[in-house]
């Protein structure tokens, strides 16, 4: 019972608070400024700690393979990493799917930025700020000055089937990417809308 | 029943203070808004990456992998240097404060849905379709646009919107690109590796687009569909090969000056679109559908639709004959030219491909 007095008090206390919430008139609202914009930074990483591999692991030798856990760089991993099947046919069509099969490392950024930002006359454009441009706002996106790849790599790939294990399954290796290292990157991307579709 | 009190108290003094603010628009300020694509325009913009094997950071790689030679040895493809800046890097060797802006305010990168009816006059492979379409700053008017491949214009001198550095002294850095690779091709045997070079200098790519459409039951190919412009223009096209570090002990550069490349891929206005899908054994398959025949369904008649075994108009149904003649008068055509071809300081002169058709185009990869 006094427990729930307790909580009764607690709540009354809360409701008091919003009392002091108040609406804000025109001129109250036209002193507030906001900080304008975000700044992100990320990673993504593909089996940083290793996962579930099935592959060459056949303990007794008649057929059945076995699930281990290991990272990618083990060495009865022939096939490791994030693998991206789309099919862009419809059923009837041929049936084969383009791969971005055993994607894997890391990648990150720091110092993204996403602002909304008024062109305005000292902008420099080219002239272009006071032609179209004047009094545009744009989404401007900060662009990370460096974005850092950490033994990054996949396959651009073809395939028959969406699944390696699959019935019937054969696959063309394109070429694939490895990178380990920092691109270095300046300057902003504008979006802002055009066109009449 | 406290608790719901409470809630529903500090659900409406919510509503209420938020509600306050929102208000009807009239007809007027709706007519201002209209349903847009996303344009896009990189401003200020610079990208590097530098392998270790060309100063750049310890550790630093960036490879093509895939590849072997004929002893089945992996081939690496290192990338030892990739940039993307302002003109005047000096084949990417002097990048600090050299920026570019791609795409401008008034003619941006666009990606946008197209009404495939309101392309190409309503007919062609794309009717009733909606086209997804993704493009570079277009090409002007001669009187509003930019010699495509000089360094320096002025307004007036040609039909690409990518203004080249300073045009008409307006002290801009412009919105033409230099552009390059170094690349090392390393093999299992290292006294074959070979450095590979390439430069374009104040480059754009205006009027290039892709558009990108799907395919209905009563189609030949079921692939999903496409038309490609790639148009690149550069001032200069440089190749050279040097020590793997990219720039010492360089040979004789093959330039390619005032370089123009108008790639057309597909003709959807006559049927013809670009498709590329994968077979259902995994292989690649590129293919630019066929032009009709005469008779075919697609072609324009008047009654039989037949050509006359002479060629002629006369004797012919002259509707589907005139479809033919438009496809080979303003079908879609590729252009390469170059103004000079130099080795070292010896000048080859002028070279140009004109006016080049796509008629049928199959590829498919095998195996080896």
């Amino acid at each position: 019972m006094k427990f729930k007095y307790c909580v009764l008090v607690i709540m009354l206390s809360l409701v008091a608070q919003l009392h002091a919430l108040e609406l804000m008139n025109d001129e109250g609202l036209e002193k507030v400024t906001g900080q304008n914009g975000v700044s992100l930074s990320g990673e993504l990483s593909f089996n940083e700690d290793g996962g579930p591999l099935t592959d060459t692991i056949d303990p007794d030798g008649v057929g059945s393979l076995t699930s281990t856990w290991g990272a990618c760089s083990d060495a009865q991993a022939s096939r490791c990493g994030a693998r991206l099947s789309v099919k862009l046919n419809k059923d009837t069509g041929s049936q084969g799917w383009y791969v971005l099969d055993e994607m894997k490392g890391k990648i990150s950024f720091e110092g993204l930025t996403i602002k909304s930002r008024e062109i305005t006359a000292t902008d420099t454009f080219g002239g272009d700020e006071n032609d179209i441009g004047s009094g545009m706002t744009v989404l401007e996106i900060g662009l990370p000055d460096k974005i850092k790849y950490e033994n990054f790599s996949y396959n651009v790939a073809t395939s028959s089937t969406a699944r390696p294990t699959d019935v019937g399954f054969t696959q063309q290796v394109r070429y694939g990417v490895d990178f380990n290292g920092s691109v270095n990157m300046q300057g902003n991307m504008l979006v802002f809308p055009t066109g009449n579709p | 029943m406290l608790q719901r009190i409470f809630l529903t108290t500090a659900l409406f003094s919510a509503f209420s203070m938020s509600q306050a603010e929102l208000a009807d628009l009239t007809e007027s300020e709706l007519s201002d808004v209209s349903g847009e694509g996303i344009a896009l325009v990189f401003e200020d913009f610079q990208i590097e990456m530098k392998g270790e094997v060309m100063g750049g950071d310890t550790g630093n790689y960036f490879k093509i992998t895939g590849i072997k030679d004929s002893s089945a040895n992996d081939v690496s493809v290192s990338i030892g240097q990739y940039y993307l800046s302002g003109t005047g890097s000096n084949l990417g060797t002097a990048l600090d404060g050299k920026l570019v802006n791609l795409g401008r305010l008034n003619n941006p990168i666009t990606i946008d849905v197209l009404d495939g009816n309101s392309l190409s006059g309503g007919t062609g492979s794309w009717t009733d379709k909606s086209v997804l379409a993704i493009a570079m700053p277009t090409q002007v008017a001669a009187a509003n646009g930019y010699d495509c491949t000089a360094a320096s214009s002025n307004v007036g001198s040609g039909t690409c919107s990518s203004r080249p550095d300073n045009a008409d002294g307006n002290g801009f850095h412009g919105e033409r690109f230099d552009m390059g690779y170094r690349i090392n091709r390393e093999f299992t045997d290292s006294t074959k590796d070979v450095n590979l070079n390439f430069h374009a200098q104040s480059a754009n790519m205006d009027g290039s687009y892709l558009r990108l459409w799907g395919s209905d039951s009563s189609d030949s190919s079921q692939a999903m569909k496409m038309e490609i412009q790639m148009n690149f223009y550069a001032n200069k096209l440089v190749f050279d090969s040097c020590e793997l570090n990219g720039v010492t002990a360089c040979g004789e550069q093959v330039g390619f000056e005032n370089f123009s490349m108008e790639l057309a891929l597909g003709d959807a206005k006559y049927y013809q679109p670009m498709t590329i899908d994968v077979t259902d054994t995994g292989f690649l398959h590129i293919m630019v559908q066929p032009l009709p025949a005469p008779g075919d369904a697609r072609v324009p008649k008047a009654s039989t639709g037949t050509i006359a075994a002479d060629g002629l108009e006369a004797g012919s149904d002259g509707t589907s004959w005139n479809w033919y003649k438009d496809y080979y008068t303003n079908g879609r055509k590729t252009n390469i030219s170059v103004s000079n071809l130099t080795v070292g300081s010896e000048s080859f002169g002028s070279s140009s491909l004109q006016g080049l058709q796509i008629q049928y185009l199959e590829v498919t990869s095998h195996e080896i």
